[in-house]
């Protein structure tokens, strides 16, 4: 037997999946986006965001064990006034996967399983909390421990049917826990056997009380013995609730119809993942009324001229944040110094004057409407930039370095600081997967003797990452749920129509990057669009009025930068298109085949074999 | 409890009287292979299981024809995720009075929750008796360029739900094959915070280990921080090996064994899912847009479990 | 008494039963931990772990051919370097794998045949046979014992050959001790030994006790016959050690015999054979160091802890955990029984708890009762939770280093 180990040691870079950060690191590595404070409110809120894109962090540190330690003023006053105490929930793949293996049960049975289910892992998740208020809102050990005593005592009696004693929310922790594998047990000795045995009890009979029932016995008997005020918001972070499935968000949603007195709930989805809006008490769930949606992936509310300064500012201080945690040799690196200046997205040194460099592109790649028009703007100074150097800058660039690679030539512009955060779509998890892949090669780079990072990471190096990360992302689409397949190819499509266009076709200044959705786009169609959304392969573009709200069919959706350096696209908004006349256009393509990832760029594969 | 795993040669040793045979009729040309060896066999009872979906393929309906006309054997028509059928056809066993009972179990084209549902009956049958389960697996050949695997769902296997309770942190084990996409696909949808894998060396040929290391580089190269090479011809090896891959973290984390390897590397995971409570296994079930016809190598892997009636308090996490 | 340091590693079972590639003799195995030994380098270096000395209590091989011995004498070297143990301060005895079984069974000529079972372990050029040289006595030979004394003089140890009556047609390879070896163990003490303070170690393959079995339905028949009559002459010589390999689940208690001197039995478990599914999850592949620290001035005892280290696939070396067979420390030395020291700490406890802050900290105590931090974890949670509803305190937190008793208030 043979083991290796990862080519390179693990560092916080890796981490980059805020559900399993241990705390103090999810803690000190957090950069809050506004939204982050919408959320702390007494309001139901759904909050949406594509895979990646930060909504477990935001739950997690929503919960009071997260909070009370955030040294933030706005999070320390609400601490302080005991306003809010969360409690985070993850219905995860493998918790949801408990409740799908049992496809014998009728739809009732499935209900309340589901409702007992939920009701232990909601008494669990607050028993965290009530640890942390236990420690933030008492000082003196032996108090603080007197009263963890009573209150573990008034909860045994509730949860446990008053079978057990307990003293400490340990005890009731490993109970609980007990509880749910037995119950598990339980239920598949049934099976095997047709029938409970003689004499025996059904487990957990106090968490067959209606939904919530356990958790709110627990709210109240914490409010007392720890003076809450009656104000005080107990806000239910509910994690992953895509994995859900139709019956049990009806279930959820009759809950969050009916009164909530002092529990709201933030339930995190993956956008176009919430439309159950049914309850089984009646009229549906009413948006802005029982619950209000907040989208993180993007803040229209930005003015368009800002938001990139706005994303790289936040995909810095997250760099930071991370490399002060880090081993030694990261702790003074920036982003900067890391990846460089990127020749694409920064006009530094462009003279676009009559016989320069970027006039010789344009007239050897531009249609002659686009260089005529450019002709008679020179030297107009701001005239020409807004409507010519600025559309067409980077793009030139970008079409003469495809054009000239080849044979040995390696590819170098999908590559700085501004490029990489570009391409990660201002997604947490991708950011932080392309900053480790470039902190391993900085590191593989080093020359033994010298430092221990080669900074910058070399162009070609980096645009060879971003463009296996590009590939890798497209590849793995394939096996999506369901839809993989049909998704993959569309995206593909997709890719390749923008690609034809900027490669193969005189350029203008109106590069399409975008496509549009209408009330003819087929169902079929339209499934795989609000997919593409929420694996973030897709991103809508949202209004300022309407920040939250996800197009509904009539729309337009601009490709992930994170696919641009696999169909050599210029990474921006540009035009949209019609998705019909992209699908009409498109060639089939061939059955994609298990195997090595591919990258598109036929002199490449035949180097790399 | 299961008591012990023991690899064996079902081809050189003597094999006993069985109680019930599992087998199972599909498009892979090796579901008759091991029937056809063990044809002298002492077998009371013979149960074939199949697809509703594969009824109409020509290589099935040959294998129906063969389990019909060599074993007296209608097929067994049940859904991939239900094992209901099976806990029927177990019922009675081997009565009271046998012991060991002695079950065999075929599962080279099974579904994963069927000889799952083998598991679980041996576990919590209320017979007295030990019980013996043999699994065999007849090893496939499986071509190059296959296409990429759709996953269609992800579920615990029954008997394998573990604790999903949010802890500090949580382990996810990749058991890896040759789909490599699905595998990155479900670490996705995971998000552990640790991952290992564990690849199958030596496998049914020399150049297999090579081909799964290629494929799933990512995983292994930029995810996993421990990768395993063992045998798909022990599943004993392989079983021990993953417990004390996951020992440090028993009672600690939330571990979670996602086997998308040869199958012998999948009944290794569901052993240590069901051996040690607190472990979840899941299965990820998924269609090819071509079925993917896996030849027989004429190999096989013999597995033996043995179960004892265990009359101590089932242990949890924090007994041990 | 000076600190020192016991390292142990036994049944080695160099062959083709070993989970190690470096110790395995077969050409053809597959599914061989590689570099075994370099991680046992590597945890020695990462926790620098030292040792004064490194015992090796039997089975180095499975079959006790030469290609055997020279993988396990290889490393056992390898090891010791590791550890910074000079070659003079290793020790082993003969383990019932270390008979060469395959002699025994050539017919005729069978005392012949007894001559040359060791003829595999006694080739000359290894460090085995260096440390059989260097023993005052030879336990290849009646009555099979050896001594050895450290070169500081701290350390001496008594090695007996258990398996000197071992032969393949024994159905149970239960150990025994030659008619011969008591008078000779007598002998040795009355001459050899020339300090009291020395620590006195007893340093055989089988165990002279019975152990329970992890596993139901598998009762253990291997236990020495003369057991009680060893135990009885170990303690009336004031031995502090007792170390034995044979059995493949660690283990650590101290006994007392009829009130006699405590004798700490230490049974090392296996540090690389392949252990079957049998004991999966229950016990794992083991490394032990005995930190010996002082000896009390009074009862004349040793204490201290013994730390234990498992290997585990994919990890190494870690620290190992109840699920692995032995909690990674577990101290020793003090011996109280349950109602003297429920006694001596009640009324202790009764004051401190009464004043403020109304808790004590477990730790806090040992500066009044130095003792208590030797004490077994079973037997301070016994105590605690005996005098808990007397006294009034509640018990939170788990030893051994982490408990507060926290004082009820009246109802």
């Amino acid at each position: 037997m043979s083991i290796s180990r990862a080519k390179y040691r693990r560092n916080l870079f890796e981490l980059d999946n805020a559900k399993n950060l241990s705390r103090d690191q999810l803690i000190k590595t957090f950069v809050p986006i506004p939204q982050f404070w919408r959320l702390l409110s007494s309001k139901n809120h759904v909050i949406l965001g594509a895979r990646g894109s930060g909504k477990t962090a935001l739950a997690k540190m929503l919960s009071h064990d997260h909070l009370s330690q955030f040294p933030d003023s706005c999070a320390q006053e609400a601490i302080k006034a005991k306003s809010y105490i969360g409690m985070y929930i993850p219905t995860s793949v493998e918790w949801v996967g408990a409740l799908k293996n049992k496809p014998w049960q009728t739809e009732k049975q499935a209900e309340e399983f589901f409702q007992w289910r939920l009701n232990v892992a909601s008494c669990l998740a607050y028993l965290v909390s009530l640890r942390s208020c236990l420690n933030t809102y008492i000082s003196d050990k032996r108090v603080r421990a007197e009263t963890e005593a009573s209150i573990s005592e008034a909860l045994g009696e509730s949860w446990s049917d008053g079978a057990k004693n307990f003293e400490t929310i340990s005890q009731l922790q490993i109970y609980l826990e007990d509880v749910e594998y037995d119950k598990q047990n339980q239920l598949t000795r049934k099976r095997v056997n047709g029938k409970l045995a003689k004499g025996e009890k059904v487990v957990g009979s106090a968490f067959e009380n209606p939904l919530f029932v356990p958790l709110r016995r627990g709210i109240t008997i914490a409010t007392r013995m720890l003076e809450l005020p009656d104000d005080c918001a107990w806000l239910l972070c509910l994690d992953e609730t895509e994995n859900l499935a139709a019956l049990h968000h009806r279930i959820l949603n009759s809950y969050l119809r009916s009164q909530t007195q002092n529990l709201f709930f933030k339930i995190t989805t993956m956008p176009y993942f919430h439309e159950e809006l049914r309850t089984n008490i009646g009229p549906p769930l009413n948006v802005d009324h029982d619950f209000e949606y907040v989208y993180i992936d993007q803040d229209a509310t930005i003015p368009l001229g800002k938001r990139e300064r706005v994303v790289y500012s936040f995909a810095s201080d997250l760099f930071l944040k991370r490399a002060s945690e880090s081993p030694l040799e990261y702790q003074d690196l920036t982003l900067d110094r890391l990846l460089g200046g990127s020749k694409l997205l920064e006009r530094k040194g462009a003279k676009w004057e009559a016989g320069s460099h970027e006039m010789t592109l344009l007239r050897k790649y531009a249609s002659k409407k686009t260089i005529d028009r450019a002709e008679a703007q020179l030297g107009k100074g701001d005239a020409f930039t807004a409507t010519v150097s600025r559309k067409l800058h980077g793009v030139l660039l970008l079409r003469d370095a495809v054009a000239n690679t080849t044979g040995n030539r390696k590819l170098e512009v999908y590559s700085g600081a501004k490029m990489c955060v570009r391409c990660g779509d201002g997604n947490p998890r991708r950011l932080i997967r392309i900053f480790n892949r470039m902190l391993q090669e900085s590191l593989a780079e080093a020359p033994e003797q010298e430092s221990k990072l080669a900074v910058p990471v070399p162009p070609a190096a980096q645009t060879m990452i971003l463009r296996n990360f590009s590939s890798t992302t497209l590849s793995s689409v394939q096996s999506e749920e369901g839809i993989g397949r049909e998704l993959h190819a569309l995206l593909k499509q997709l890719g390749e129509y923008m690609r034809h266009r900027l490669h193969e076709l005189p350029l203008t200044t109106d590069q399409v990057f975008s496509i549009e959705t209408d009330e003819n786009t087929p169902d079929d169609k339209w499934k795989l669009v609000k997919s593409a959304v929420a694996i973030g392969t897709l991103f809508p573009n949202v209004s300022a009025s309407n920040p939250d709200q996800m197009p509904d069919r009539v729309g337009t959706f601009r490709l992930a930068w994170v696919l641009a350096p696999y169909f050599l696209l210029f990474p921006r908004r540009g035009r949209h298109v019609k998705l019909g006349t992209v699908l009409e256009r498109a060639e089939p393509l061939k059955e994609e085949v298990s195997g090595p990832l591919r990258l598109f760029f036929p002199e490449e594969e035949e180097e790399n074999g | 409890m299961i008591y012990e795993v023991i690899d064996f040669e079902a081809e050189k040793e003597a094999l006993p009287h069985y109680h019930i045979a599992l087998f199972s009729s599909s498009p892979e040309p090796r579901c008759t292979w091991i029937p056809n060896v063990l044809k002298e066999v002492d077998i009371d009872r013979v149960i074939v299981l199949g697809f509703e979906n594969q009824r109409a393929d020509p290589i099935r309906r040959q294998s129906d024809i063969y389990f019909s006309t060599q074993w007296g054997a209608e097929i067994q028509v049940v859904a991939y995720n239900d094992d209901t059928p099976l806990y029927e056809y177990l019922k009675g066993t081997g009565g009271y009075n046998s012991s060991p009972i002695h079950i065999l179990v075929d599962y080279s084209c099974m579904s994963r929750i069927w000889y799952a549902a083998v598991l679980n009956w041996a576990r919590h049958t209320p017979v007295p008796s030990n019980i013996v389960v043999d699994f065999l697996y007849a090893v496939g050949e499986h071509k190059n360029n296959i296409s990429p695997v759709v996953i269609r769902d992800i579920l615990s296997i029954p008997g394998c739900e573990g604790n999903p309770i949010p802890f500090s942190k949580s382990i996810g084990v990749f058991g890896l094959g040759f789909d490599n996409f699905a595998t990155l696909c479900v670490l996705d949808r995971l998000e552990p915070d640790v991952v290992y894998t564990y690849l199958a060396n030596p496998a049914a040929f020399d150049d297999y280990p090579e081909r799964a290391r290629k494929l799933n580089e990512v995983i292994r190269e930029e995810y996993s921080s421990v990768n395993l090479e063992l045998p798909l011809w022990s599943v004993e090896r392989t079983y021990v090996s993953l417990t004390e891959l996951i020992s440090p973290h028993r009672s600690e984390a939330d571990i979670v064994l996602v086997p998308m390897g040869p199958k012998p590397h999948v009944l290794a995971a569901i052993l240590l899912s069901m051996r040690f409570p607190g472990i979840t296994c899941l299965d990820v079930s998924g269609s090819r847009p071509t079925p993917e016809r896996v030849g027989t190598t004429k190999r096989m892997v013999g597995t033996r479990v043995l179960f004892r009636k265990d009359n101590t308090k089932r242990g949890t996490r924090h007994l041990e | 008494m000076r600190p020192v340091s016991i390292a142990v590693a036994s049944d080695l079972h160099a062959g083709n039963k070993t989970r190690a590639k470096e110790l395995c003799s077969s050409k053809d195995a597959n599914n061989l931990d590689e570099g075994y030994l370099s991680y046992f380098e590597r945890l020695v270096e990462s926790e620098s772990l030292k040792a004064s000395c490194l015992i090796v209590p039997g089975d180095l091989t499975e079959h006790a051919d030469s290609k055997e011995f020279e993988l396990a004498s290889k490393a056992i070297l390898k090891i010791a370097c590791a550890l910074k143990v000079p070659e003079k301060s290793v020790f082993f005895v003969p383990g019932n794998h270390d008979v060469d079984w395959e002699v025994m069974k050539t017919k005729g000529q069978k005392e012949l045949r007894r001559r040359q079972r060791y003829d595999a372990l006694a080739q000359s050029g290894l460090v085995l046979s260096g440390i059989r040289e260097r023993g005052e006595r030879n336990f290849l030979k009646e009555p099979y014992l050896t001594y050895w004394r450290s070169e500081d003089e701290t350390v001496f140890i008594v090695g007996c050959n258990s398996s000197w009556d071992d032969d393949p047609q024994k159905a149970v390879h239960f150990g025994s001790v030659h008619k011969d070896t008591f008078p000779a163990i007598h002998e040795i003490l009355a001459t050899a030994v020339t300090s009291e303070d020395i620590l006195r170690i007893f340093l055989v393959h089988h165990h002279p006790i019975q152990y329970s079995n992890p596993i139901e339905g598998k009762p253990d028949f291997s236990i020495m016959p003369q057991s009680q009559t060893l135990l009885r002459m170990l303690r009336d010589h004031h031995f502090d050690l007792l170390i034995h390999g044979h059995k493949h689940v660690p283990c650590f208690e101290t006994h007392v015999i009829e009130s006699g001197f405590p004798l700490s039995i230490l049974c090392s478990g296996s540090f690389s054979i392949r252990l079957p599914s049998l004991y999966n999850g229950l016990i794992s592949n083991q490394f032990h160091i005995i930190s010996i620290q002082g000896r009390d001035d009074e009862s004349q005892t040793i204490y201290g802890d013994v730390l234990s280290w498992t290997f585990l696939s994919g990890h190494g070396w870690l620290p190992s955990k109840s699920h692995n067979g032995i909690r990674h420390r577990i101290p020793f030395g003090a011996h109280v029984q349950e109602e003297v020291l429920k006694r001596d700490l009640a009324p202790i406890l009764v004051k401190q708890l009464s004043e403020s802050p109304g808790y004590v900290e477990w730790e806090a105590l040992f500066t009044e009762m130095p003792h208590l931090e030797h004490l077994p974890n079973e037997l301070v949670e016994r105590v605690l939770d005996g005098l808990g509803p007397t006294v009034g305190f509640r018990r939170h937190g788990d030893l051994p280093d982490d408990v507060v008793l926290l004082a009820r208030r009246p109802n």
